[in-house]
């Protein structure tokens, strides 16, 4: 009976555990709970009426005075995978020195593909079309049919970022002549100062490879 | 007659305690353009390629998240979220959205978020997505499912 009595106290802590969790959310018809940290924001927290996802405002049709006002709407473009000759590069690739050559080697032999509502689809960083506002404008380029291709600061973390630094790149803004110009995913550009490796003129990314092909 | 007793002390802290412990911890935190904020608790979340599913509490209601352009800073992959899909009993809805990201991390050990104070635990996943209609949403927590 005492080794009853011994286990009966050992599993309490864990019942009551379990009860705690179940009398916060748990329980299939029950609203959910607000969170027990302060709220953001001032207002109350309202429980949601069901536990449905509440995206009702996304999902209904456009109200007629409630637009959002400070926001940007996202350039609707078209996916394009990286077309490393799209723009008829075909001069000799210069070896990335830190890339031993596989396919998709430098990240981590995972295909990377562009995500279509993001400026050179997330190659340079995580810029969106609809919001900008945190991307730093680096100069732009204007290509012999007249069109205008914006070129933003590339995210430290980013795998452009990681392709600059393989190649011992600085980013500047483009513009001036005689620049490093990488044309990326999605007709997006960046420019950089030429080095001992890659000399000043156009080159197209090959992602797969994180490799630069020259004009 | 002391051993049938201990079997079902043993085999009632089981069943009490265990179905809790599996599944369903993810956090998800939808603020409205008008400020109101609902918090879904035990949303089930599983990442399916570079698409990660939120199943509502209620299991009526599943957002899609697919995403792309993953990378790995850190230890951690992270994915830019392009298409939202809200599939509902009756019909999906599109939800388009300006921007977003989440990370993922699928290693046993704690990473910090990159510019932040936040730790991404073990084998979770840390969402964050704004709506074209102003929606922010985020998510935290364990995985349930890798695919």
């Amino acid at each position: 009976m005492r080794i009853v009595a011994v286990l009966l106290l050992l599993t309490l802590p864990s019942i009551a555990f379990a009860q705690r969790d179940r009398g916060g959310s748990g329980g299939g018809s029950r609203a959910p709970q607000p969170v027990s940290r302060p709220a953001p924001v001032s207002r109350p927290q309202p429980q949601p009426q069901n536990q449905g996802f509440n995206f009702n405002r996304d999902i209904s049709p456009r109200p007629a005075v409630e637009q959002p006002q400070v926001r940007q709407q996202p350039v609707q473009r078209p996916v394009r995978a990286p077309q490393p000759v799209a723009r008829g590069f075909h001069g000799s690739a210069v070896r990335n020195p830190h890339a031993p050559g596989g396919a998709w080697y430098w990240n981590r032999g995972v295909a990377w593909s562009p995500a279509p509502i993001y400026w050179g689809g997330g190659f340079w960083g995580p810029w969106a079309f609809g919001d900008l506002s945190a991307a730093i404008l680096f100069g732009s380029i204007v290509d012999a049919n007249n069109g205008v291709y914006q070129s933003y600061q590339v995210e430290p973390d980013s795998a452009g970022a990681q392709l600059l630094a393989d190649y011992g790149l600085q980013q500047t803004p483009c513009g001036p002549p005689n620049l490093v110009v990488i044309w990326g995913p999605d007709n997006s550009v960046i420019c950089a100062f030429p080095n001992s490796m890659v000399a000043p003129g156009n080159y197209q990314l090959d992602p797969s490879t994180l490799t630069l092909v020259s004009q | 007659m002391r051993r049938l007793l201990l079997f079902f002390v043993v085999c009632a802290s089981i069943a009490v305690a265990a179905p809790l412990r599996v599944g369903a911890e993810t956090l998800v935190r939808v603020q409205q353009s008008d400020g109101s904020i609902q918090v879904y608790h035990n949303v089930h979340a599983t990442l399916n390629g570079k698409t990660l599913w939120l199943r509502s509490p209620d299991r009526k209601d599943r957002l899609q998240i697919t995403s792309a352009a993953c990378s790995f800073p850190h230890e951690l992959q992270r994915c830019l979220p392009y298409q939202v899909v809200l599939h509902r009993p009756d019909r999906t809805h599109q939800i388009a959205i300006t921007h977003g990201v989440f990370y993922v991390n699928l290693t046993s050990d704690p990473h910090q978020l990159l510019h932040s104070s936040q730790i991404v635990a073990p084998h979770s996943v840390v969402v964050f997505l704004h709506t074209v209609r102003g929606t922010y949403v985020s998510a935290t927590g364990r995985l349930d499912a890798v695919k």
